[in-house]
C-alpha cells in the first residue's frame, strides 16, 4: 500500500495532525496506532487546558489552542460535545519564590493577551470557596482556562479526518521502518508493510522507540504519572485548583467527579502503567490539607489510572 | 423490548441501543466504546455492564467471548474514602 504520509500513533496529536494534512489537501494518509484510538497518554490524561505557561511558546501555543477549542465542534463538524468547560485554573502559590515566579508569568502571560491575573488569597478563597488559605501565599487565575474531554476532542478530529478520507489501522504495532540512503521507504508493521517516504511520529511517550528504527536518538522518556477519579456529586469546585509546590492538580469534572492527580517524586522513566498503593497515600495527605471539603464531599474514588 | 430501554451500564445509564448505534459506527473494542459513551466508568468500574458489554461485542463482531478482551481492572474493588485513609494513619 502506498501512502504519502505515515502518522504513527492514533491519540489527539496523531489524529489533529492527519485532520490538518488532509484539510490542506494531502491524499493518501494512514495513521496507525498499536492499540486503540486514545489508549496512550491522551486517553489518561487530566483533561486540563491552560495558557498559563512560564514561556513565551507555550503560551502562544495554549493560546491558540483555546481559540480552536472555542468552536472546535462546529469547525470539525461534530455531532458530539467536546466538554469544553471554562471555569479557569486555579494556580497556588505556596512558597516565596513561586510567588515571584507567578508575578513573572502573569506579566507575560498578559503581554501576550493571556486574560491572567494574579491574586490575593482572599481573591482566590472567593473563586474556589473551600481552598485551605492556611497554606498559601498567593495564587494565579485565568478564566478562559478549563476542562477539555480527551476522548470526545480527539473522536471529533478522527471522525473528520475520516470524512477527508484518512486511513485509520488499529491494533497493529510498527516494527520496523525501512530507510535506504537517508530516505524513508516503508513502515513495517504486526500485520502490513506501507509504502511511504514521510514518517509522522506522534507516538508520545513511546517517541524514542520509533526514532531508534531509523537511528535518530531523541531524548524522550516516559515517566508514570498516577491520576485518580471519584464518583460524581453535585457541583462544588468550577475551576481546575493546581500547586507545583504541593505537587497536586485538582478538578471537577462537567460530568461531577473529581479527577485529581500528582508526579510521584523519584520516578524512574520507564514503560510502566501500573498502579501504586503509595499514590493514593500521598495524594490523600495534599487533598485533605489544601481542599479538605472535596474530600468529605466526593465520599469515595473509585478508580486509580496512569497516566 | 425497546433497546432503548434495556440498560447496559447501570451507573452511568447507558443503553442497549446507544452502544449498538456506536458499534456500528466503528467502535468495536470496550476501551473505545467506555471513553466515549462512559460505559463502565461509574462507581462499579464496569463489574456490572462489562460482562454484558463483552457479550454484545461478541454477537456483533461474530467472535468467541475470550477473544473480546476486557476493561482493564485497576484499582480499588470498591470505593473509599481518601479521609478514610487518612484516619486509618492516624490510628
Amino acid at each position: 500500500m502506498n501512502f504519502s504520509y505515515v502518522i504513527i500513533g492514533a491519540g489527539i496529536s496523531g489524529c489533529s495532525i492527519a485532520y490538518n494534512l488532509a484539510k490542506k489537501g494531502v491524499k493518501n494518509i494512514a495513521v496507525i496506532d498499536k492499540a486503540y484510538l486514545t489508549s496512550g497518554s491522551t486517553g489518561r490524561c487530566g483533561a486540563g487546558v491552560r495558557q498559563q505557561w512560564g514561556t513565551k511558546m507555550n503560551c502562544l501555543l495554549a493560546k491558540a489552542s483555546v481559540e480552536f477549542f472555542q468552536t472546535a465542534e462546529e469547525t470539525l463538524e461534530y455531532n458530539g460535545k467536546i466538554e469544553f468547560d471554562q471555569e479557569g485554573y486555579l494556580i497556588i502559590a505556596v512558597t516565596p519564590e513561586e510567588d515571584a515566579d507567578f508575578e513573572k508569568n502573569v506579566l507575560l502571560q498578559q503581554s501576550l493577551g493571556i486574560p491572567s491575573k494574579k491574586l490575593t488569597k482572599e481573591e482566590a478563597k472567593q473563586i474556589v470557596p473551600h481552598l485551605n488559605t492556611d497554606i498559601i501565599l498567593s495564587a494565579t487565575f485565568c478564566p478562559t482556562d478549563g476542562h477539555l474531554n480527551p476522548f470526545k476532542m480527539t473522536d471529533a478530529y478522527f471522525q473528520a479526518a475520516k470524512r477527508l478520507g484518512v486511513s485509520f489501522f488499529f491494533d497493529e504495532e510498527v516494527i520496523d521502518i525501512i530507510v535506504r540512503n537517508n530516505k524513508i521507504e516503508k513502515v513495517i508493521t504486526s500485520k502490513r508493510e506501507f509504502n511511504t517516504n514521510n514518517v509522522i511520529n506522534a507516538a508520545g511517550g513511546y517517541s524514542k522507540i520509533i526514532t531508534d528504527m531509523v537511528g535518530i536518538d531523541t531524548p524522550v522518556y516516559p515517566e508514570r504519572h498516577e491520576i485518580l477519579v471519584t464518583e460524581p456529586i453535585e457541583k462544588i469546585q468550577g475551576p481546575m485548583v493546581m500547586s507545583f509546590s504541593k505537587n497536586l492538580y485538582c478538578q471537577q469534572v462537567p460530568h461531577g467527579s473529581f479527577v485529581m492527580g500528582r508526579t510521584t517524586v523519584g520516578e524512574k522513566p520507564g514503560y510502566s502503567t501500573a498502579s501504586s498503593w503509595q499514590f493514593l497515600d500521598e495524594i490523600r495527605k495534599t487533598v485533605c490539607e489544601m481542599l479538605p471539603p472535596v474530600d468529605e464531599m466526593s465520599k469515595r474514588f473509585v478508580r486509580s489510572f496512569l497516566q | 423490548m425497546n433497546k432503548n430501554d434495556i440498560i447496559i451500564c447501570r451507573c452511568e445509564d447507558i443503553t442497549l441501543d446507544e452502544i449498538e448505534q456506536y458499534m456500528k459506527m466503528g467502535y468495536t473494542n470496550m476501551e473505545e466504546l467506555k471513553r466515549l459513551l462512559r460505559i463502565g466508568m461509574g462507581p462499579c468500574q464496569g463489574n456490572t455492564c462489562g460482562q454484558l458489554l463483552q457479550r454484545e461485542l461478541s454477537k456483533f463482531l461474530n467472535k468467541r467471548l475470550d477473544e473480546v478482551k476486557p476493561f482493564n481492572a485497576r484499582p480499588l474493588v470498591v470505593g473509599v474514602a481518601l479521609n478514610d485513609i487518612n484516619r486509618g494513619n492516624k490510628q
